[in-house]
């Protein structure tokens, strides 16, 4: 029997790939394209373990030694490659291990949950070097394991010459082999790659599925684990980021743009804002307004006096950002405004209008209810 | 787990599975050695193993056991440690991940990581191996090792073909350009049928752990790879998928024309032509002319470099007695092939100037069958 | 320039001889010696001045400038025609004269060289007096006149070779450059011609003083690397590296060129000569063992304007009908159909190694081949035009493949 019970909802590609693995028709290379966490990587783990395992009665069974070791992403034939931000080590040794400490660091957050997603501040590409380092792997026999498995993620980020070097194995990868690709966009990958594969959609998850896997893993309450699923757009990846970044801690960031706005006069926040669209991948800055939401949020409550717990309720009461952010948007009617400007602002970020300009705009409107707020 | 040993035991142990350590990994574990205690039939053993997921060493040595168990330590500085310490006992113990070296008044506690996350160590089944004298073996890598390839786009090709058939015993290493085949008979093998690529840098390993050792190597052929067990080391390798381009094909029948030279002056003149050769090409073109009678015949070896301006041609005496004909060859493939060549002369067996010439050496050695092809280069006025 | 402790000092010599072609044909022809000459294309048809001598250039007459015009300001200016052969001769006996002095010589034109001198006082004397010698030899050996410039880069020794002419000789020492670049104007740098010097007046930068001053992380902005080399050659820093006279950079390119006897108007004979060069050049690929993706045509019409036009091309070629073709196409589009041709030249670039090397297995290359041809189809042609078999019996398997993905017409299947 197989059983990929890791994997949350996504009924029709867990009917493919276990109807392909009981008659043994599996594909050789796949190409799993989908929102980012909705199970891609999960998935890819899932079946690697499944090729693998070595139960009789059920697969993947989880708690063989295989399993486990794939699970620990530390199985010798089952190869992992990520795309990666430019180094910025001087010397190779240095690059090499600043390298290392990074995967390290990667591999950590996907064992602690395969749909924890990767962030990244600039852009990430998988280099040529570790295409050739995957077809020397494919070209031996396996080690301990039965297939060799290799996941690549998000290949969208592969050169154009590591995609060419890449099309022969890919079209008969040596000996008995699996490869897994994972990509965000089909539209945005060389077709001589797409060619070869076997398209699996990942579609969104259901917000129900998001909330009981919040409540599940992270232990959140009914009602934050809603509201959390409610604007994670069906990632449940995107899920757990927020629901880990509600900390105090984490939503620093939009505090502090957000009193740049107010405390500064207009020239450095400007300039700040330069600053910010050069440094930020737009994915970066859209996460930083989802974090301006989340402060109205608070402001929200504090101002209701309507908390999720106690615990809460003394957390954000103590917030001197907090504080002096209330000063700044004292009714409730220009909370909602400032949401309803985050909103705007990210989907015209969507949509390509450019950052600095988003953002200066969102600035500015801010700005005025402030004005507005005096008057 | 508890040992102790000699320093200079324990260094030397070290050394042979260090060369196999990646420099590079992503794989943590890697990194380290793993260290086992053995204590069966009251002998106290100490494995030490290294691999870089492709090659795995194993090393054995006797050690006075005080507690079984295992661990595995960060390579480079285990050797560092080991090898800075005084010439006396070294005492290594370890609890859970923590490792402490002991010797006279030092205490070194490094963290290690747990065996288990390092990769399976091969299985070595002794009753399904078969034994190869050590000096047979180095003989039939070193005549073949030279012609494997190293294009990455035909992964077949970078290792060596080992095949077994009845008491036969083949080697073939090819590049497309050059092939090298070499055949033993040996009596051991009867029944077995294998058919195995090995990657090329655990033959270097197993040539070097040999040495000049007389003694047999045992060998078990695995089905996705290969174990070479020495006294008291083991190497084993993944085997390359295949399948290895069918070489019988290629290997010409019916070449008529025989040249047939003395090795030692045809290599020192090829090379001495070869210095005034196409920088890129090493082309050095082999002109033979029919002799009169079997010896008779003439070879002339001659080189053009446009770049210098320079020109060279030599003539040595040979046996020919075909049809006069020109042929290039790049004289760096000439000279691989003449090194190997043992005895007194060389045979050319050559049919056109765009075809396969088999080479072999006159004598055989005793025992072995062994020839290289070798293509030609399409000659350019 | 005075060498002191501490790594060699540079010292770079620019030799220009002083209006080459007409001191050729003056020493040549020893009735035109004093005279205004004008070395031309064709002295009866649209041609311009290659060069003047000293005394035409007396009456204003100016390199390319037209003819009727050169015969207005000089009526009794003496129209020689343009013979490359002596020129190239007499340039290679010139390089024979530098490499008595030192090894590396650099020809940067036919009638220009840089020298490389650091070092050689000991054997010949300090940098002028070297010099001195050398135009002594040059005056003796050919009886032609130059101008010598010594600096510690080409850039300066050039500038230097420029102050006096003719027959000068300038070292220019490093203390003396701020001096002199403060009002020196661009346009005299060498490497920066009319327009490049127009667009830098734009930008309010007109002497050298302005150009040092001039902050040099915009001059990058706006012109790349090359607005950094700008910014140095404001410094006087320049490029110091003479290769040896033997030594010569990686193959780049392989071409070959030729000048016609008589400026070509006939189509056919235009023709001719391309394929005759694309032949060569092939040859001279398959002796190197190279073969290129880029195809360069260069014509100079006969009043010595030159066009080149080059195209790259998709895959290889080395064989000279392929060249031929493609320098043809190039031809079409190039030539302007008015003027004569005086010179074509047909070069081939991007290079990469060709093998000459066989194979023992030739099937294995076929399904290379074979592979990266279906590749190029399907990407032309944006879909699965072609594709394996077996790829085909899969898809009819699960609903894996999403409509948009439905393979269109022309589905051939390749074994």
């Amino acid at each position: 029997m197989i059983d990929f019970e890791n994997i949350v909802d996504q009924e029709l590609v867990k009917k493919i790939l276990s109807g392909a693995l009981k008659k043994d028709k599996l594909a050789h290379a796949y190409l799993f394209y989908g929102e980012q966490g909705v199970g891609k990587w999960a998935m890819g783990l899932e079946l690697a373990k499944a090729v693998n395992c070595e139960n009789k009665k059920i697969i993947p069974c989880q708690k063989c030694n295989i399993c486990k070791k794939i699970s620990r992403l530390i199985h010798p034939d089952v190869r992992l490659i990520f795309p990666l931000p430019p180094l910025e080590g001087k010397s190779e040794s240095q690059k090499e291990a600043e390298k290392q400490k990074l995967i390290r660091n990667l591999k950590e957050i996907k064992t602690s949950d395969t749909y924890a997603t990767l962030r990244f501040f600039k852009k990430t590409t998988i280099s040529v070097d570790e295409i050739r380092e995957m077809k020397n792997h494919l070209n031996l026999k396996p080690n301990e394991g039965k297939k060799k498995v290799v996941i690549i993620k998000d290949i969208e980020n592969l050169s154009y010459s590591g995609a060419n070097s890449m099309l022969k194995v890919l079209e008969e990868p040596p000996g008995d082999s699996l490869l897994i690709l994972t990509t965000k966009s089909v539209d945005r990958l060389l077709l001589t790659i797409v060619s070869r594969c076997q398209l699996l959609k990942f579609s969104l998850i259901p917000k129900d599925f998001i909330k009981g896997e919040l409540e599940k893993r992270l232990k959140l309450s009914s009602k934050k684990a809603s509201f959390i699923a409610n604007i994670s757009k069906g990632s449940l990846g995107k899920a757990i980021y927020l629901a880990q970044k509600e900390g105090p801690l984490a939503q620093k960031k939009a505090k502090d743009f957000l009193k740049l706005c107010f405390e500064n006069d207009f020239s450095e926040t400007i300039d700040f804002v330069e600053k910010v669209s050069k440094e930020y991948t737009r994915e970066e800055v859209l996460e930083l307004i989802d974090g301006c939401i989340l402060v109205f949020k608070d402001l929200s409550s504090i101002s209701f006096g309507c908390f999720f717990s106690e615990a809460e309720k003394k957390e954000k009461l103590k917030d001197k950002d907090l504080e002096l952010l209330r000063t700044f948007f004292k009714s409730f009617s220009q909370i909602v405004i400032g949401i309803r400007e985050a909103e705007k602002t990210k989907r015209a970020i969507e949509q390509n209008v450019g950052v600095d300009l988003a953002l200066l705009a969102f600035l500015i409107k801010l700005k005025d209810k402030k004005e507005l707020m005096v008057k | 787990m508890k040992f102790s040993v000699a320093k200079s035991e324990l260094l030397q142990a070290l050394q042979s599975v260090l060369s196999v350590v990646p420099t590079r990994t992503t794989l943590q574990v890697l990194s380290n050695i793993l260290l086992e205690t053995d204590n069966t039939k009251g002998v106290g053993k100490l494995r030490l193993a290294a691999t870089d997921l492709d090659t795995f060493v194993i090393k054995t040595l006797p050690v006075n056991v005080k507690k079984l168990g295992n661990i595995t330590i960060p390579a480079k500085v285990f050797a560092d440690i080991v090898r800075e310490a005084p010439e006396t006992e070294i005492e290594v113990s370890s609890t859970d991940t923590r490792v402490e070296i002991k010797f006279g008044k030092g205490v070194y506690k490094i963290s290690g990581l747990p065996k288990d996350d390092f990769p399976k160590l091969p299985q070595v089944n002794l009753a399904k191996q078969i034994k190869i004298n050590g000096a047979d073996l180095t003989n039939l890598i070193r005549k073949t090792i030279f012609g494997v390839s190293t294009d990455e786009t035909r992964p077949a090709l970078n290792g060596v073909l080992w095949r077994t058939k009845g008491d036969r015993m083949e080697m073939v290493a090819t590049d497309g350009h050059r092939l090298a085949k070499i055949s033993l008979i040996n009596k051991k093998l009867k029944g077995m049928h294998e058919d195995v690529i090995i990657p090329p840098k655990v033959l270097n390993l197993l040539t070097r752990f040999i040495g000049e050792e007389e003694y047999d190597v045992g060998i078990i052929f695995g089905e996705n790879n290969i174990i070479f067990s020495l006294e008291d080391v083991i190497l084993s390798s993944r085997l390359i998928e295949g399948p290895y381009p069918n070489f019988e094909q290629v290997i010409p029948k019916d070449n008529d024309k025989k040249l047939v030279a003395d090795i030692e002056s045809l290599t020192s003149t090829v090379r001495r032509v070869a210095i005034l050769s196409n920088t890129l090409t090493h082309q050095v073109k082999f002109g033979l002319k029919r002799g009169a009678g079997a010896s008779g015949g003439s070879l002339e070896l001659s080189s053009v470099n446009f770049d210098l301006g320079g020109e060279a041609k030599e003539t040595i005496p040979c046996e020919y007695t075909g049809e006069d004909m020109e042929i290039g060859y790049n004289a760096n493939y000439v000279l691989d092939v003449l090194k190997q060549m043992e005895g007194e002369k060389v045979t050319f067996e050559l049919s056109t100037s765009v075809s396969a010439g088999i080479i072999y050496s006159v004598p055989q050695k005793e025992g072995e069958e062994y020839l290289c092809l070798l293509m030609p280069l399409r000659l350019v006025e | 320039m005075k060498d002191s402790r501490g790594p060699l000092k540079r010292v770079i010599a620019h030799v220009d001889m002083n209006a080459f072609f007409a001191s050729v044909e003056q020493k040549h022809n020893p009735h035109l010696k004093g005279k205004p000459v004008l070395v031309c294309g064709n002295p009866d048809g649209r041609s311009v001045v290659a060069t003047a001598s000293y005394e035409a250039r007396a009456y204003g007459v100016k390199t390319g400038m037209s003819l009727w015009e050169a015969k207005r300001l000089c009526p009794n200016a003496v129209l020689v025609q343009c013979d490359p052969e002596k020129y190239v001769y007499t340039s290679m006996k010139l390089l024979s004269i530098y490499k008595i002095f030192t090894p590396k010589v650099e020809a940067f034109s036919v009638d220009e060289a840089f020298l490389d001198l650091t070092g050689t006082q000991r054997l010949f004397g300090s940098p002028e007096e070297i010099a001195r010698k050398i135009k002594k030899r040059i005056k003796k050996e050919l009886g032609l006149l130059c101008s010598i410039g010594i600096g510690s880069n080409k850039l300066l020794a050039k500038l230097a070779s420029d102050l006096k002419k003719p027959d000068g000789l300038v070292c220019l020492s490093d203390e003396e450059v701020p001096q002199i670049f403060e009002k020196l104007s661009v346009s005299s740098l060498c490497g920066i011609g009319p327009k490049l010097s127009s667009y830098l007046n734009k930008l309010g930068i007109h002497t050298c003083g302005d150009l040092k001053r001039y902050p040099k992380e915009v001059l990058e902005k706006k012109f790349g690397k090359v607005g950094l080399y700008l910014s140095n050659m404001g410094k006087g820093i320049g490029d110091d590296e003479v290769l040896f006279y033997y030594q010569s950079e990686p193959i780049k390119s392989v071409g070959h060129s030729q000048t016609l006897n008589e400026d070509a108007y006939s189509f056919d004979v235009i023709e001719k000569l391309i394929f005759q060069l694309s032949e060569q050049v092939g040859e001279r690929l398959r002796h190197y063992g190279y073969k290129g993706r880029t195809v360069c045509l260069t014509l100079r019409y006969s009043d010595f304007s030159t066009f080149s036009k080059q195209k790259t091309l998709k895959r290889f070629i080395w064989d000279g009908r392929d060249i031929y073709k493609e320098a043809m196409k190039i031809f079409g589009v190039l030539y302007n159909g008015f003027y004569g041709i005086r010179l074509a030249g047909v070069s081939v670039s991007n290079l990469v190694k060709e093998s000459f090397q066989l194979s023992l297995f030739e099937k294995e290359r076929k399904k290379e081949k074979l592979l990266k041809t279906i590749d190029r189809i399907n990407q032309r042609y944006g879909d699965f035009t072609i594709t394996w078999a077996r790829l085909l019996e899969k898809s009819k398997g699960g609903n894996v493949i999403p409509p948009s993905w439905r393979p269109t017409k022309n589905l051939v299947s390749v074994n």
